[in-house]
């Protein structure tokens, strides 16, 4: 994303067509390799099971959760003050720096590595609490269930306000946005409870299902280990939740392809509005492609199985490592460079001169880390992502169908997906 | 889990007490943003001492909210220069148009188009200057940034479109045993380009340039509206006067993709793809 003023106005290079050659074909090689090779009875809902990890640790997060749940309070408290009463100038502000590049960008990151922590320290689940004990004591609590598609509503916004508005990084606009977010979220909670926040805020839906990557995570009350991505095989599927995840993928992938010099030229012409109206018809477009041809080869793959699952509901586990993927190729320079602003900015959130962890003065280092290194970070998010995705959906297959030569053929369709978003995500990286 | 809701409202007071404070602090409406290496941003000069002027970009700072311009009155324009003073020190000259300073109103309420300016020397306040000449005091050798601030006669600054009206110079000190050092960085350019904006787009379409990474670059950059050009990411900036041809000269040191734009217009000049 390039937001206004340039913040992440740094751009990768184009990736080598060595690299793109080298990824693609260890995709296709995994690919056709999955399809003779891999197990023959479904193990990841049993690895998933985990084992608990080792008192210490447990205690350690025990003890930490209280901790980072007041500083996650304090951080959004002074975003949402930096975006209403800070500097108009958002390379001084605080909030869009801590919006697009922390918790879009990095949380999902950390989740992938430790877990649901967000589900722990989300300041907005802290206040549908509040709202919760409010309705309790007026008495107009009436608790229901809902599916994940306010989730999908929320983040489609949000992805929205990130890829098509023409002036996205405005702190103000941010701030009444916030506002107007945690109004939807937290707000409802009043009569729902955290049924309603749970299911209404989609980043916290969103950053739940990546969290299923993360050897770490809590079972009964207690921190237990498993092996990396075996979450996978214990998603929890709603109605929405697949729509979320083709969301988002569709998301980045045009947030790739509005970087090409052919949508540029379709853009540059405009101004205001009509870049956002262009944008947003690109936008729906290119998250209409990605989720179209998810959904035909979820209805050609489910001819071979048994199972009462809607056909996209069956693979929608698999597509978490592949927007993963998508993401750390897209935002993982912008996480490191742009983090270091993050950090600049906390300590004057206002831009009014302040350093208050005197780190205001630091400056961006853009030689942290080399360009090879990012355009192999790249490539190796993606092809790793499309692995994740193929082992994932192979187990999925093993578990919904009556034989393996059933769950293989069921696969060719899954396959032909994966292999397109990958070399999609792929050529996206030549950015040309 | 009953205390719970007790907790964590004392909390929120919490947080709502750091937000206050950290909001007192606040909101001049600023222009700025991370200090230019405006050192880099000039080779057109021989000499040690001098003078390139950039578009402000420093911590701001009045203690009054600044003024807009109202609709309909010009907006007054600030241009800083320094002289080297031919026998010791600096002489600063403000170039104002549809301002007049008037001292005689200072301190009472704001007319447009009428007021003072502030000097900030390194971010300090200096003083306030009644006309456009000052003699600067002496200033120890080094870098320097000499900013002034186009002010209302309340001392709130005045300020466009959410930006106050000011302007940077900078000024290399010569040390006692430097003399070296400025001569010799009039670097060789090793790529030239130019960029013409004319009738709302770049002729012949924003174009992609491959640049050595350390390989110094000029850019001449003509328009035919008035406007800044911006350097994402090396934060370069060049004030544009239609048809007026404008140069900007950077060392391409980062490496990746850059931009350069029209910052009023949001329009993209040409792109830097620089390894």
């Amino acid at each position: 994303m390039i937001l206004a003023h340039g913040i992440g106005a740094r751009a990768d290079l184009p990736i080598s067509p060595v690299a793109l050659a080298w990824g693609a074909t260890v995709a296709l090689v995994i690919s056709f390799g999955a399809l003779g090779a891999m197990w023959r009875e479904p193990r990841l809902a049993t690895e998933a099971a985990g084992r608990p990890a080792p008192a210490w640790a447990d205690r350690l997060v025990r003890w930490s959760v209280w901790p980072a749940r007041v500083v996650a309070l304090l951080l959004y408290g002074e975003t949402l003050g930096a975006a209403l009463f800070g500097s108009r100038f958002d390379v001084l502000n605080l909030s869009p720096f801590m919006i697009f590049v922390g918790l879009w960008v990095m949380v999902p990151m950390i989740q992938a590595v430790l877990g649901d922590i967000w589900s722990d320290v989300n300041p907005l689940d802290q206040l549908a609490v509040v709202a919760e004990r409010l309705g309790d004591r007026l008495g107009i609590r009436r608790d229901r269930s809902f599916s994940h598609w306010p989730a999908v509503v929320t983040i489609s916004g949000f992805l929205w306000l990130e890829l098509a508005y023409h002036s996205p990084s405005q702190p103000r606009i941010l701030g009444w946005l916030m506002v107007l977010y945690t109004a939807i979220v937290v707000g409802p909670a009043v009569v729902w409870g955290r049924n309603w926040s749970r299911r209404a805020d989609g980043f916290a839906v969103y950053f739940g299902l990546v969290a299923h990557i993360a050897p770490l995570f809590r079972s009964g009350g207690r921190l237990h280990l498993r092996r990396p991505f075996s979450g996978l095989g214990r998603v929890e599927i709603r109605p929405g939740t697949t729509a979320l995840l083709l969301v988002t993928l569709g998301g980045t992938t045009f947030d790739g392809f509005s970087r090409t010099s052919i949508w540029r030229k379709l853009v540059v012409e405009r101004a205001g509005w009509g870049v956002t109206a262009v944008n947003t018809l690109g936008a729906a477009w290119v998250i209409g492609m990605v989720a179209l041809i998810y959904l035909y080869a979820s209805r050609r793959a489910r001819r071979h199985l048994q199972t009462d699952l809607r056909p996209e509901d069956v693979f929608a586990s698999s597509l978490i490592p592949i927007a993963l993927g998508y993401g750390i190729a897209h935002y993982f320079s912008l996480a490191v460079f742009e983090g270091q602003n993050l950090l600049i900015r906390l300590s004057d959130p206002y831009g009014s001169g302040i350093d208050l962890f005197g780190t205001s003065g630091w400056k961006v280092n853009f030689l942290l880390v080399s360009t090879a290194t990012i355009a192999w970070v790249q490539v190796g998010a993606i092809v790793f992502g499309h692995l994740a995705a193929v082992v994932a959906a192979h187990d999925r297959a093993l578990e919904v169908s009556a034989d393996v030569d059933d769950a293989t053929r069921s696969q060719h369709a899954m396959l032909g997906v994966m292999v397109a978003y990958t070399i999609t995500g792929l050529f996206l990286l030549l950015g040309a | 889990m009953t205390r719970f809701p007790r907790l964590l409202r004392a909390l929120m007071g919490v947080a709502a007490l750091a937000l206050l404070a950290v909001a007192c602090g606040d909101s001049t409406t600023d222009t700025t943003s991370p200090t230019t290496a405006s050192n880099r941003a000039s080779s057109s000069t021989t000499t040690a001492a001098v003078v390139s002027t950039t578009e402000g970009r420093t911590a701001p700072h009045s203690h009054h909210d600044p003024i807009e311009v109202p609709e309909g009155t010009p907006v007054p324009t600030l241009r800083v220069e320094v002289l080297e003073d031919p026998k010791s020190g600096y002489n600063l000259r403000l170039d104002t148009t549809n301002f007049t300073f008037a001292p005689e109103h200072v301190s009472t309420d704001p007319v447009p188009g009428e007021g003072h300016a502030h000097l900030y020397i390194d971010g300090e306040k200096i003083t306030r200057l009644y006309g456009p000449w000052y003699n600067l005091p002496e200033l120890t050798p080094g870098t320097h940034e000499i900013r002034v601030e186009l002010s209302n006669n309340n001392h709130a600054p005045v300020a466009h479109n959410g930006r106050i009206i000011e302007d940077t110079a900078i000024v290399e000190v010569p040390g006692a045993d430097d003399g070296s050092t400025s001569a010799t960085e009039a670097a060789t350019v090793d790529y030239e380009f130019s960029v013409e904006f004319a009738d709302g787009d770049v002729v012949g379409g924003v174009s992609r340039h491959k640049v050595d990474l350390g390989s110094t670059v000029k850019l001449t950059i003509t328009s035919d509206v008035a406007d800044e050009a911006h350097l994402h990411v090396y934060d370069q900036m060049v004030d544009l006067e239609p048809g007026v041809p404008a140069e900007l000269v950077f060392r391409a040191d980062i490496p990746g993709v850059v931009e350069i734009e029209l910052e009023g217009l949001g329009k993209p000049l040409m792109e830097f793809e620089i390894r």
